[in-house]
């Protein structure tokens, strides 16, 4: 069992990448009932432009330079290919972020071309030796950025006055737009604050294990992650990407050698049975659908 | 003073359905306005049509003398035009203080960011407070909204429009499903708005007593056109809206 705190740790690392970038899905689900495909994307071109501004900034700078830009990325798509949809069938704007996510992938690849790339600077190391375990720099990096910002935003959905806006659009636009609520502007700020976080995300990865077009599988996990918390929960979205996070990297340590590859498929296998049990992930809320 | 609501010959049709042809008429400030008609009449057209969800396909909308076309909901709301669903459309997921306090947002100046936030929630609260105590909420201040009775989530639905403070307040059957008690509670409750906060009521309802009991004049619509408009007393005797209406009963 020696094995068990480095995996877990290294596990609940990730998991907490995973973590905001369900956090980020799921706001946009619930404020707009959007789907949003292009969210691999987002973490894409969150990377990449973290890449950029490190070529000429140290890279703690060059993060903090990402991410204003990266709300207005998020803005900007909001206007640009969900707006112009409004009041079509769902269908159709799910339709709009699958071709979104092409037309970027397409985009990354002739601005930046298809080679891995590797972030120029570091973060500060503050990795660090407890007892028999080391704690590595990017799972404190990674625990400590996500950590905060993934709570701090669960609070303020709950009681800051933007945070109550938020929901009532979500939960009823009509009466939200009776109020006088300026649902278009909310709305918007949804989508940046999604991208925002897809991009912190993004760098975190960027700086682990380089800047690649890879990176969009590990958006793809974005989907088990928030199917599993429960698609219209934004605590749940966290709680499972720590949670899926850490049975990844378990489960590479101890199936692996028993099962060869089944880690691959661990999420979605996790997804089945929670289901089975829990179909509106594990904090969901309970709903009947009247048709 | 002249009208605080004035239409004038409204039309829209939906896919060659048409919904409301030619409908004109005027709502008094101060005044309990009421607006009939079976099913499908084209009552909560009209009132979609009024608070900006629709842009009517020919004639105008004016609202304190201004013009509304091309004004969207939110700048309707801002303009002191409230409204009410039918069915409701409360934040189930929200308590009733926070419910009434959106709506309480209206009826303070619109971002007054010259106030001090703590000053601002303050009388957000305060206000809120007061219409819960108005309307007997109270005692549920802090429970989730959508835990509610039935009766009393249409009530959260009215206290957080009148939060709002608006001029003229649209209620789409705020009595549908509601108990006799509890129909003559919110009677009392609107009567008392009006009276209180000097709000004019315009509301769309299927039950005819109430109606002709409590409001001022009433306009009936049968198929989006005007079978009658005029004070309640009118209504049983005019022949149209027997034929249409009264005469299914």
């Amino acid at each position: 069992m020696a094995d068990f705190l480095p995996y877990l740790i290294g596990g609940l690392a990730n998991g907490a990448l995973y973590g905001l970038l369900a956090l980020g899905f799921v706001l946009v689900y619930r404020a707009t009932s959007v789907v949003n495909f292009a969210i691999g994307e987002f973490l894409l071109v969150g990377a990449y432009l973290t890449y950029t501004f490190a070529l000429f900034l140290p890279l703690p700078a060059a993060i903090l330079a990402a991410i204003p830009l990266a709300f207005l990325f998020g803005v900007l798509v909001e206007r640009g290919f969900v707006r112009p949809l409004l009041g079509r069938n769902v269908v159709a704007v799910i339709m709009a972020t699958i071709g979104l996510a092409a037309a970027l992938d397409g985009a990354v690849q002739l601005i930046w071309g298809p080679d891995l790339k590797y972030l120029s600077g570091s973060l500060p190391n503050l990795g660090f030796q407890a007892g028999e375990v080391f704690v590595s720099s990017r799972a404190v990096w990674n625990l400590l950025l996500a950590l905060p910002l993934g709570l701090g935003l669960l609070w303020l959905l709950r009681r800051s006055r933007y945070g109550i806006l938020v929901r009532a659009i979500s939960e009823r636009e009509v009466a939200a737009l009776a109020l006088g609520i300026p649902t278009a502007r909310i709305l918007a700020g949804v989508w940046g604050v999604s991208a925002l976080l897809a991009t912190l995300a993004g760098a975190l990865l960027a700086v682990a294990s380089g800047v690649g077009h890879n990176l969009v599988f590990f958006g793809l996990k974005v989907f088990p992650v928030a199917i599993l918390g429960g698609l219209d929960s934004v605590g749940g979205a966290l709680l499972a990407g720590f949670l899926l996070g850490a049975l990844e990297a378990l489960s590479q340590r101890y199936l692996e050698p028993v099962l060869p590859g089944f880690t691959e498929a661990l999420p979605f296998v996790v997804v089945l049975l929670v289901l089975l049990v829990r179909p509106y992930g594990l904090l969901g809320e309970r709903q009947i659908e009247r048709v | 003073m002249g009208a605080i609501l004035e239409a004038k010959d409204l039309h829209l049709a939906f896919k060659g359905v048409k919904a409301l042809t030619g409908v004109s008429f005027q709502v008094q400030p101060g005044e309990f306005f009421a607006v009939i008609g079976p099913n499908g009449a084209g009552k909560t057209t009209l009132l979609n049509v009024l608070s900006g969800v629709y842009e009517p396909e020919k004639g105008e909308v004016f609202f304190l003398g201004e013009n509304l076309r091309g004004k969207s909901p939110q700048e309707r709301a801002r303009m002191g035009l409230g409204r009410t669903f039918q069915g409701l459309e409360i934040f189930r997921g929200m308590s009733v203080l926070e419910n009434v306090k959106l709506g309480a947002e209206l009826a303070l100046p619109t971002y007054p960011l010259a106030l001090p936030r703590a000053q601002r929630e303050g009388q957000l609260r305060a206000w809120a407070e007061e219409v819960l105590d108005y309307l007997h909420l109270s005692p549920f201040r802090h429970a989730p909204a959508g835990m509610l009775p039935y009766g009393l989530q249409k009530r959260v639905e009215v206290a957080r429009a009148l939060a709002g403070r608006p001029k003229l307040l649209l209620l789409d059957e705020p009595m549908a499903g509601l108990a006799l008690e509890e129909k003559q509670d919110l009677a009392r409750f609107l009567l008392d708005a009006r009276e209180e906060w000097g709000i004019t009521l315009l509301w769309v309802e299927h039950d005819l007593r109430a109606v002709l009991e409590l409001s001022d004049r009433v306009l009936v619509l049968s198929y989006g056109e005007v079978l009658y408009y005029g004070p309640p007393e009118g209504v049983r005797k005019d022949p149209k809206v027997v034929e249409a209406y009264l005469g299914q009963a």
